[in-house]
């Protein structure tokens, strides 16, 4: 008998394995052997299997007429066996797709990884990656290049580490005019190789789901010279030269003569202390040592003790006048205090002539004589009286309205300011302006209608000659007193040298000394204006002089106000410095900042804090980019030991620059002396950052962040 | 000359595909591009089409190519996703429950289709060095006939000689060895161990038999010798079949976990992934 093979089924006889295997094989998983009804005749029982399958078997029915033929149980083949794990392996995934996504470790299994140890308060998914349930039934709108530049989980990165308007660019900035020079002005070395504008979405670099302790940045240097065209094989072969001032760091802003200071003033101290670890200690930001070393020394030169003059700075004054030569013009500015014999203040100056007073008055302020103005035109006269009016009316304003006078005067510095704000300016109170003011102008208040209207100003000494003054009721009130005040003027003038002899000069000279305005009493007639003694109030902050401000604070000598700095980093003169140097183009304002924190004046700010190149090189640059190199000295000076190893003095100073540091700057060629390929390390990340500064800790504001 | 370039070109075609994709992925990652983005595409394209082979073996009236270019392609595809797989996962361990277990299923289905390569190479080539043509789903039947002739000339023997001299060698050795197929690892060289110990041992009892139970012992030596081979020819079968059930239901369920990643991340779009 013939036997039919199917090896395409899943099951075999299960006689394959004897010699007597059925033709047929199984049928599906049941034995395929005919079993026929056997047939009784005449008591014998017969088979009655169709010859078409073989006819009558050899064993025959039974003795009780049950077919003879056995059924076997078929076998799996191996395509069989095959089949059958297949799909049990698919129904297993497939029910542990179904365990899981319906049970509360679905989440567990679709997280790609522990979060690193900075995001572990970080719950929910949706917290940094957009769940769009569109986007999987639109798979043609995710093409590969949308994802690429898919930045929406940047944005929900930045929801907590803000980096600014251009974080998602190369470096966070904008370098789409870098090559023509635009913003930057300036050749970048290694030049830029992709487009400048192109978004890098932060997951680019930064790569979660490593782990608690797994890194979040993976960038190399074939990645730097990804977009950086010039390609360098080895720090110590084609790495382009320092920068003429690498190096000297953050101390080029601060005019410290090291050789100086090493050879002459200290030396001693060098050899019982060590080295230049007197000064710089680990710990600091770049082992700057800040004042506290300096002041061992150089504290009277910023409160003033060792100044030879006044110790404080002219912030305000009324300046001395050649009134005989403005006689004529009195009515254009009123009266003024005849013994005022100060220069103008360079702020006033500043605050005239550089801001909302610009271009009212075309005089210009330094290039008068204002004690000796008998040999000027008249129409110079006319104009010295205008900028005469226009200080009594900008000092009234500002003892009237405060700070905010400032503000509105000097937008530039006063940035934003509102009246119900905290006022950024270090200036007197209000209070002590009005205290000032009274005493210096006794009659202002009256007088400023007519000074803000540009109508002549009846003064005390001499009525005013314009037609209608003497109409007006108040002045009407004045001239009485006016008449009464000429008599005692004749009285003291012209008869009194007799009658007072020494006695009106001993007078006169103590009020000056004492910085009263006894002339205001005595010849103003303001009668109503108490003495010095009494007016100083216990909650003026105005002393009455210098040796009353000994611990720092406003002062007034005469007619002049002062500030006399507490110490290093007072707030006066932080507040001036460093809105001058965030606001570079006030070329007046940099003007007093130089003449008034000048080496030779108290403080002696600029003796340390440069000027150089029209910009104050404050202890801080507002607006100012950070770089993006960052160095740790500690490692270094481990292995080298000694910090002039790197830093050596400079040599000479032909070109002027070691007024900005004393040392060499630092050359490639130092470092390669240590990084290089064969040595230690010298990838691209050892001293470069990409992100300028440090990624900003999240503001909880924004999500739902817990700390 | 011609049996050694052939194996030189496919190993070249091999190394320059993978070449290939590691320079690719290296300029994604230098780009600062997201290669796993990419990468991820290309894999389940390839997990794809490795799959779909097994649905050309089943279509084979439809004229979808040869099948014999299919396999090779199908080989090239699967070794050279092994290393795109790698660059895929940047070489690293990755962290997830997810991952790791399609990491592992991946794993597994490269390595059991390169062992079921070599195999598929091997096996056939040594099959070929047996002069018997016997369909493999006919070799328990054959060797049960093999057992039946020796039991019936076992008889024949004890009827003719009136000894059993010959009954205690079949019991013991004979019996056994040609009840049922058996199963060696792939061996390179016939005959078996086991053929050999039984020529050795028929050789030692022959002293002690007359000249009829020496006829028979040759013949039973002779249908040992057929039944070797036919056990050779068996686990040869045996390797090419059952390797095939390790890596097929390896590969569904590869491209179920593969679909379901793909979902994923759709569903989260960017970031995650190993680092």
């Amino acid at each position: 008998m013939k036997r039919i093979r199917r090896s395409n089924h899943p099951y075999q006889c299960g006689n394959d394995a004897g010699a007597h295997p059925c033709r047929m094989g199984p049928q599906g998983s049941n034995c395929g052997r005919f079993q026929c009804v056997p047939n009784q005749t005449n008591g014998v029982w017969q088979c009655t299997r169709p010859a078409q399958l073989g006819g009558p078997c050899e064993v025959g029915p039974s003795h009780e007429g049950a077919c003879g033929q056995k059924p076997c149980h078929p076998k799996l083949t191996m395509l069989g066996l095959r089949r059958r794990v297949t799909l049990w392996s698919v129904l297993f995934v497939l029910f542990g797709f179904l365990f899981f996504g319906t049970s509360s470790k679905g989440r567990q299994m679709l997280d790609p990884g522990p979060r690193h140890l900075v995001h572990q308060t970080i719950d929910e998914c949706d917290a940094c990656h957009r769940q769009d349930l569109g986007s999987i039934f639109d798979p043609f709108n995710l093409s590969p290049m949308e994802q690429d530049n898919d930045i929406s989980m940047s944005e929900k990165c930045m929801a907590c580490h803000n980096k600014g308007p251009n974080a998602i660019l190369a470096h966070g900035s904008d370098y789409s005019n870098y090559n023509q020079k635009g913003d930057f002005g300036r050749e970048h070395p290694a030049g830029f190789r992709r487009a400048n504008a192109a978004q890098i979405a932060c997951e680019r670099c930064h790569r979660e789901h490593n782990g608690v302790n797994g890194t979040l940045t993976t960038l190399n240097d074939q990645q730097c010279q990804g977009c950086h065209q010039s390609y360098i094989s080895a720090f110590e072969l084609d790495h382009p030269a320092f920068g003429e001032t690498y190096g000297l760091g953050p101390t080029s802003r601060i005019a410290f003569d090291h050789q100086n200071h090493y050879t002459k003033h200290f030396p001693e101290k060098l050899v019982e202390e060590v080295d230049c670890t007197y000064c710089h200690q680990a710990g600091q930001p770049s082992f700057m040592p800040g004042f506290n070393r300096c002041v061992e020394c150089h504290r009277g030169d910023v409160n003033g003790e060792q100044s030879a003059g006044i110790k404080g700075f002219l912030f305000l004054s009324v300046p001395g006048v050649d009134l005989e030569a403005l006689e004529a013009f009195r009515p254009v500015f009123g009266e003024w205090p005849e013994f005022a014999d100060s220069d103008w203040s360079p702020f006033f100056q500043y605050l005239m002539q550089g801001s909302q007073y610009k271009g009212k008055n075309s005089l210009d302020l330094k290039s008068v004589d204002w004690f000796d103005l008998s040999t000027t035109s008249t129409s110079t006269r006319q104009l010295a009286a205008e900028a005469l009016r226009e200080f009594k009316i900008a000092i009234y304003e500002w003892s009237v309205s405060g700070d905010l006078f400032l503000a509105q005067a000097l937008p530039q510095l006063g940035s934003g300011f509102q009246s119900r704000e905290r006022s950024p300016f270090p200036s007197p109170s209000p209070a002590d302006l009005k205290e000032l003011v009274q005493a210096w102008f006794p009659n202002l208040s009256a007088e400023y209608p007519q000074l803000i209207e540009g109508k002549p100003v009846q003064w005390l000494g001499v009525t005013s000659k314009s037609e209608g003054a003497a109409t007006d009721p108040a002045k009407q009130n004045g001239s009485d007193v006016i008449e009464v005040l000429s008599s005692e003027d004749d009285l003291l003038l012209d008869e009194g040298d007799d009658l007072l002899g020494d006695l009106e000069e001993d007078l006169l000279e103590d009020s000056l000394l004492e910085g009263d305005s006894l002339e205001g009493d005595l010849l103003e007639g303001d009668l109503d204006v108490e003495p010095e003694g009494k007016r100083q109030n216990e909650t003026s902050n105005v002393r009455a002089n210098e040796d009353k401000a000994a611990w720092g604070g406003w002062f007034r000598e005469n007619y002049d106000l002062y500030y006399r700095p507490s110490g290093h980093e007072d707030d006066f003169m932080r507040f001036w410095i460093e809105r001058s140097s965030a606001h570079q183009s006030t070329d007046e304002m940099l003007g007093v900042i130089k003449s008034r924190f000048s080496k030779e004046t108290v403080g002696k700010c600029l003796k340390c804090h440069q000027l150089d190149k029209g910009q104050i090189h404050a202890w801080s640059q507002p607006g100012s980019e950070p770089e993006l190199t960052h160095f740790d000295h500690v490692p270094h000076l481990l292995v080298e030991g000694d910090c002039r190893s790197c830093h050596p003095f400079r040599k000479s100073d032909e070109n002027g620059e070691a007024r900005l540091s004393s040392f060499e700057p630092l050359k490639r060629q130092d470092c390669v002396r240590c990084h290089s390929q064969e040595k230690r390390s010298s990838n691209c990340q050892l001293c470069h950052d990409y992100h300028r500064g440090w990624v900003s800790p999240p503001s909880t504001g924004d999500l739902n962040w817990k700390p | 000359m011609k049996r050694l370039s052939l194996p030189l070109l496919t190993f070249g075609l091999f190394g320059f595909l993978i070449f290939l994709q590691g320079w690719w992925m290296a300029g994604l990652r230098v780009r600062l591009q997201d290669a796993e983005w990419y990468s991820g595409w290309v894999l389940i394209t390839g997990v794809v089409f490795l799959v779909a082979f097994q649905l050309r073996k089943k279509l084979s009236v439809l004229p979808f190519g040869r099948l014999a270019l299919w396999t090779r392609i199908h080989i090239f595809v699967g070794v050279t996703s092994g290393f795109l797989f790698l660059c895929h996962i940047n070489f690293h361990w990755p962290n997830g429950f997810l991952d790791r277990i399609l990491f592992s299923i991946f794993v597994l289905t490269f390595i059991s289709g390169v062992i079921g390569w070599f195999f598929s190479r091997l096996v056939p080539k040594q099959l070929a060095g047996v002069h018997l043509v016997v369909v493999s789903e006919d070799i328990p039947f054959k060797i049960a006939q093999i057992k039946e002739q020796a039991h019936g000339r076992l008889l024949e023997a004890i009827e003719k000689t009136r000894s059993d001299s010959l009954l205690s060698f079949y019991d013991r050795r004979l019996e056994p060895f040609l009840s049922q197929p058996n199963f060696f690892w792939f061996r390179s060289r016939r005959p078996s161990r086991y053929l050999a110990d039984l020529a050795k041992e028929c050789h030692e009892i022959r002293r002690y038999l007359n000249t009829e139970e020496h006829q028979t012992l040759d013949y039973f030596l002779d249908l040992a010798r057929q039944k070797d081979d036919l056990d050779y020819l068996f686990s040869g079968d045996r390797i090419l079949k059952t390797w095939l059930i390790v890596h097929l239901p390896l590969s569904y369920i590869l491209i179920l976990l593969a679909l379901f990643h793909l979902l994923t991340i759709l569903l989260f779009r960017s970031g995650g992934g190993f680092g």
